[in-house]
């Protein structure tokens, strides 16, 4: 009796602790079964319940049993991954379960060992109070085995501990205790993979369980997969090395803040780069070995505690981030990388090199008019668009530029256009078919130019390259206007153009030099010398700190917060300055936003009314560029309709700038931006006085 | 592409202030005398070739037409420091080398004489050009080169050259004083008929402020022709920095015209210049430092002006455009032209938007300066019509008495009639009157009733 007792603990069925319900069902526990009718009903529940513990552990160590050792490389391929639990967390997990288990093992000899010296007679209360503990700690046990193994996606890798530390909420001391260990037993297992990432680069994860992701490697199982001849893009791998890791989102465990996985991929990211780098920068710039190990050793001391802390991760990988960031500022990109890479996007996409961007206007014109002309070609590609960046670039200052090379234009299929319309108004506009600057940006400067950026940059460039089409139109037709006046005999009033065509020319001109003046000086221009001072300064200071002091970056122990807070206080008082990338990214991310709201690209109607002004201007340069000079009533009430529907916009724009104006937000952007532009609108009260 | 400009200097005083222009552009560009780029001419970010061609790698040739009918000017210039860095086939002297004689009618007639010669010269320097933009004439409206041959070269360019822009920097003759030219009335109306009708826009450079300028800023007591010229050269440089310091703003010379002439009669333009300074005045006293509110306010008085005017009370700024060269922060702009708004400094058109257009742009970094900002102003401003009107008072008293105009009915133009003096002095009237038509908010209906 004893001995089926034990067996059944031990998870082990015999004729008195049977599987119920019986097969073919999946049993859930063992009964008794109901013929043992010399069992009093208090004892068979007694012992039931005893084997119920049983039962657990049977289920628990089947579970252990079936995944433990399930990751030799061997099964890999073999397995249904989406429907098994697999990978080093679970590894890790199952053996801790079984060490948890151990405890009870020895509770169940124990218990043999008694039941041998007392000769077999022990109460059954005895044993139900031995095992008391274990009730709830089994069944939870049970319970969480089962919930992994009905969710092996859900729970798979790093994922797994969301499950783990949301059952550490327990009131069971005992409990706690071994769910605390297998959490302990899963987080080494991150803290493995955390290591050998931030302080190597290294990204050793066969089953894809960490939150950081390596591109290239996952195209190639894709490609293995699909079996198809693979041709791997080495040159394209190469420039893209850097921006291949990237995180994903699913993966990190609830409980660790996106910034501190940001600030995780960060620091790897930079490290695999140089690592895997060919050239200069492997010998001269790896991380100093002394910082790695300070590094490895921070991370060791974390892993080595049993309870987990986030802020004390926060606090580490804030530390090393901020050594890395700036050995990175030191060695590899340097402030005058970054202000190199702003003033080319400044140059090129903002259109700072005015006499480039005229340049390319003109050469779009031509394209425009040979596709009109002639029938044959009429699909632009986008390989003819950038060989006009070339041709552009021809006797302007871009000419010896080697930067313009990075950039590409790109035909936008109106298809699988998923942005909001605002943002893409302008993309149309420029050769009639929607277009966008794009720039390949690369390795180190990916550290601070996101994609978001770029599309940002994108959404500029074809509104100014409208504005700048619009007013390089309206001064050709001033041009052709005074041509005709010229030729003109000047006596003869009759055939003088009336100066109705001339005004509305001179006011369309006036707008358009207003936007563009505004835009380019007060929002872009401003903001850009703005940001490269701040940039520059934090340069200088980094750069006077690398002589002051060899060493990167003091080394300051996890254990002493109070140095921390130190350091943080530091950093609060110097706001002016950028510290290092992270805080670059965001400058120049608040930069482009506040051009962006300078540009009055971000309010709807604003965007809308300007682009219907630009359109009503550029219907007025087409009815003068076909003019002869000859009075011709028909053309003159046309470009009187033209001037009424131009001043009811400008006016429609003007009042509603004056309104937003006087809102206390305004549109946002930079400060008073709305008073400087409604300043050179109105600078002789025209708008204000005269047209009311 | 380069937005190249043909440069035309005529005359005494266009070959004058031509010279100093130059000199002053090689200085800018770091070109030396020969026209060779100097070794320390590494900072790029300029734009030579708009006045400039190369012959080869380092020899830069100004786009310049050196023509006078006389001598003596052309060959002090060839005489001097400056006498490899122009092309010698771009140089035109008259064979007889007698000169105009003061008489604009001498003037136009020699020069349609040797019209196919100079039409030759500027032929081959427009094939030269990759896109030229249009032609600046260097001149005087006063004697007989510059106002003769300069007012039959603008005649013909518009008839070769009808879709090129046609700018000009004319000398107005000192009416204040007594001058050695007395028919300067006579040449002056007919000159002013070309440029109304045959110019885009005319640059205005009267003598008598130029000298005023000269002796009551700089402290000059009878300021030399040479130190005038100077003040000229750098009123001519400054205006050219847009399209030599290529930036934000425009580029081109039409983008810097066509906003400063809404209406294509009025393109008599008045300029500014601050602070003058020994460094191109030698001898001339210095002028403290200076922020853009001080330049941008100093360029409006009148006292800077580089045409002495009496503006009315109903005189206003049709357009102007602030130049402002150096360290200028962007965000002064916007509070200095706060500032003028609430000091009401300036007074604008009442038929049309108008402001202050401001460009800011680079300084040649190889011509040290000891102020941090400087600025032109060029303005386009209703008061252009007293000088205009004070030209025609003298030119009516003389032609009331028919003083002088025998020289004149020796050229086959005026042999048989004064038709074209009276021609050209209505051409006069009439822009006077569009001038004064644009003070009043009716002026959009001016050709209107006139028909």
């Amino acid at each position: 009796m004893h001995h089926e007792l034990l067996s059944a603990l031990c998870g082990v069925s015999g004729d008195l602790f049977n599987p119920y319900p019986p097969q073919p069902n999946i049993p859930k526990l063992f009964k008794i079964p109901p013929d043992f009718n010399f069992l009093h009903e208090s004892e068979r529940d007694a012992l039931e319940r005893l084997a119920e513990l049983g039962f657990h552990y049977r289920c628990i160590v089947s579970f252990i049993n079936k995944y433990r050792g399930i990751n030799s490389a061997v099964f890999i391929s073999t397995i249904e991954t989406e429907t098994f639990l697999r990978g080093s967390f679970a590894d890790a997990l199952c053996n801790a379960l079984d060490a948890a288990l151990s405890e009870y093992q020895q509770l169940v000899f124990e218990s043999e060992d008694c039941i041998l010296e007392e000769d077999g007679v022990i109460p059954v209360a005895d044993m139900v109070s031995r095992f008391s503990d274990y009730h709830v700690i089994l069944s939870t046990l049970h319970e969480l085995v089962d919930e992994l193994e009905a969710n092996p996606v859900k729970y798979f890798g790093c994922r797994i501990l969301n499950l783990l530390v949301a059952r550490c909420k327990t009131g069971v001391p005992k409990l706690r205790g071994i769910m605390f260990k297998l959490v302990h037993a899963c987080h080494v297992v991150l803290y493995q993979y955390i290591s050998s990432w931030m302080v190597y680069g290294y990204l050793q994860d066969t089953f894809g369980e960490f939150f950081i992701k390596d591109e290239s490697i996952i195209n190639k199982q894709q490609q293995q997969q699909d079996s198809q001849e693979v041709f791997f893009d080495e040159e394209n791998n190469q420039k893209r090395r850097h921006q291949r890791f990237f995180i994903d989102e699913s993966l990190i465990p609830n409980y660790i803040p996106h910034k501190i996985a940001d600030s995780i991929l960060f620091v790897g990211r930079a490290i695999a780069t140089v690592r895997n780098a060919d050239h200069s920068y492997r010998n001269k710039s790896m991380l100093p070995r002394n910082l790695s190990s300070m590094h490895l050793q921070y991370l060791l001391e974390l892993s080595s505690k049993h309870s987990f802390n986030d802020s004390e991760l926060d606090n580490v990988v804030s530390i090393i981030r901020n050594n890395v960031a700036q050995w990175l500022w030191q060695v590899v990109l340097t402030g005058d990388k970054v202000i190199e890479c702003l003033e080319t996007f400044r140059n090129y996409f903002l259109l700072g090199q005015g006499d480039f961007a005229l340049s390319l206007i003109q050469q779009f014109e031509k394209l425009v008019n040979s596709r009109l002309i002639s029938t044959r070609a009429p699909i632009v590609k986008e390989q003819e668009l950038n060989s006009l960046l070339i041709l552009a670039s021809v006797g302007t200052l871009a000419e010896n530029d080697l930067t313009l090379e990075k950039f590409r234009f790109r035909l936008v299929n109106s298809n699988d256009q998923k942005r909001s319309s605002t943002s893409i108004l302008f993309d149309d506009t420029v050769i009639g078919i929607p277009l966008r600057l794009e720039y390949q940006v690369n390795w180190p400067l990916d550290l601070f130019v996101t994609s978001e950026d770029l599309i940002k940059y994108g959404d500029l460039f074809s509104f100014l390259m409208s504005l700048k089409r619009t007013q390089h139109r309206l001064h050709k037709a001033w041009v052709h206007l005074s041509a005709l006046r010229k030729s003109i005999d000047s006596r003869d009033n009759n055939s003088e153009l009336p100066l109705i065509i001339w005004r509305t020319r001179a006011s369309m001109m006036f707008f358009v030099e207003c936007i563009w003046s505004h835009v380019q000086m007060d929002i872009i221009e401003s903001s850009f010398q703005k940001l490269i001072c701040q940039i520059s300064v934090s340069s200088a200071r980094h750069g006077s700190s690398h002589t002051s002091n060899q060493t990167p970056s003091t080394p300051i122990s996890t254990i002493n917060p109070e140095i921390m807070k130190f350091k943080e206080q530091k950093l609060d008082t110097k706001t002016e300055s950028l510290q290092d990338f992270e805080e670059i990214r965001l400058g120049h991310q608040s930069y482009l936003n506040d051009i962006q709201r300078g540009c009055l690209l971000e309010s709807r109607v604003c965007a809308e009314t300007i682009k219907k002004v630009l359109s009503i201007c550029d219907r007025l340069c087409a009815l003068l560029e076909r003019w002869d000079g000859r009075k011709d009533d028909e053309k003159l009430s046309q470009i009187n309709r033209v001037n009424e529907e131009f001043r009811d916009q400008v006016n429609f724009l003007f009042r509603t700038l004056s309104g937003v104006n006087q809102t206390p937000d305004g549109i946002g952007g930079p400060p008073r931006h709305l008073d400087q532009l409604l300043l050179r609108l109105d600078y002789s009260k025209w708008f204000s006085v005269w047209e009311n | 592409m380069p937005r190249e400009l043909i440069t035309i200097q005529t005359g005494q005083c266009g070959n004058q202030i031509g010279m100093e222009f130059w000199g002053q552009l090689c200085a800018e560009h770091g070109i030396s005398q020969d026209g060779i780029l100097e070794d320390f001419a590494t900072e790029g970010g300029d734009r030579k070739d708009v006045f400039f061609y190369q012959a080869d790698d380092e020899h830069y040739i100004p786009r310049a037409l050196l023509l006078d009918l006389e001598p003596r000017v052309i060959n002090n210039i060839l005489a001097s420091k400056y006498a490899n860095l122009y092309n010698p086939e771009n140089i035109f002297l008259s064979k007889d080398g007698g000169g105009a004689g003061n008489i604009w009618a001498y003037g136009f007639s020699q020069a349609e004489k040797v019209c196919e010669d100079i039409f030759e010269m500027i032929d081959r320097e427009a094939d030269g050009s990759d896109s030229l933009e249009g032609f600046m004439l260097l001149h005087s409206i006063a004697g007989g080169t510059g106002s003769g041959m300069g007012s039959f070269l603008l005649e013909r360019l518009n008839e070769r050259y009808p879709k090129k822009l046609i700018q000009t920097y004319s000398v107005f003759p000192n009416n204040e004083e007594v001058s050695d030219v007395v028919v300067q009335p006579y040449n002056s109306i007919l000159t002013l008929k070309r440029l109304t009708e045959n110019a885009d826009c005319v640059i205005v450079l009267d003598n008598a402020a130029l000298t005023r300028i000269a002796s009551d800023r700089l402290h000059i007591q009878n300021p030399t022709f040479a130190q005038t010229n100077q003040l000229v050269s750098t009123v001519m440089s400054a205006s050219t920095t847009m399209l030599r310091y290529p930036g934000y703003m425009n580029n081109d010379l039409v983008g810097m015209i066509a906003s400063l002439i809404p209406t294509p009669k009025c393109h008599y333009l008045m300029t500014a210049y601050t602070p003058f300074t020994s460094d191109q005045v030698e001898k001339a006293k210095s002028v403290r430092k200076t922020t853009v509110l001080d330049v941008m306010r100093r360029l409006l008085q009148p006292k800077n002006k580089m045409v002495s005017t009496n503006p009315s009370k109903k005189s206003c700024y049709i357009s102007v455009l602030n130049i402002i060269q150096g360290e200028a922060d962007p965000t002064d702009v916007h509070k200095s032209l706060l500032r003028i708004r609430e000091r009401r400094l300036a007074q604008f058109i009442p038929w049309g938007p108008a402001s202050i257009q401001v460009a800011l742009t680079k300084k040649s970094p190889y011509v040290q300066t000891s102020h941090r900002v400087s600025g032109l102003m060029l303005a386009n401003h209703t008061s252009i019509t007293s000088l205009l009107k004070r030209t025609c008072d003298h030119y009516d008293r003389f032609r009331k008495r028919g003083a002088f105009l025998e020289q004149y009915k020796k050229e086959d133009m005026f042999a048989d009639s004064l038709e074209e003096f009276d021609i050209a002095r209505e051409s006069v009237q009439n822009l006077m009157k569009e001038y004064e038509a644009c003070e009043s908010p009716d002026y959009i209906n001016y050709g209107i009733n006139k028909s």
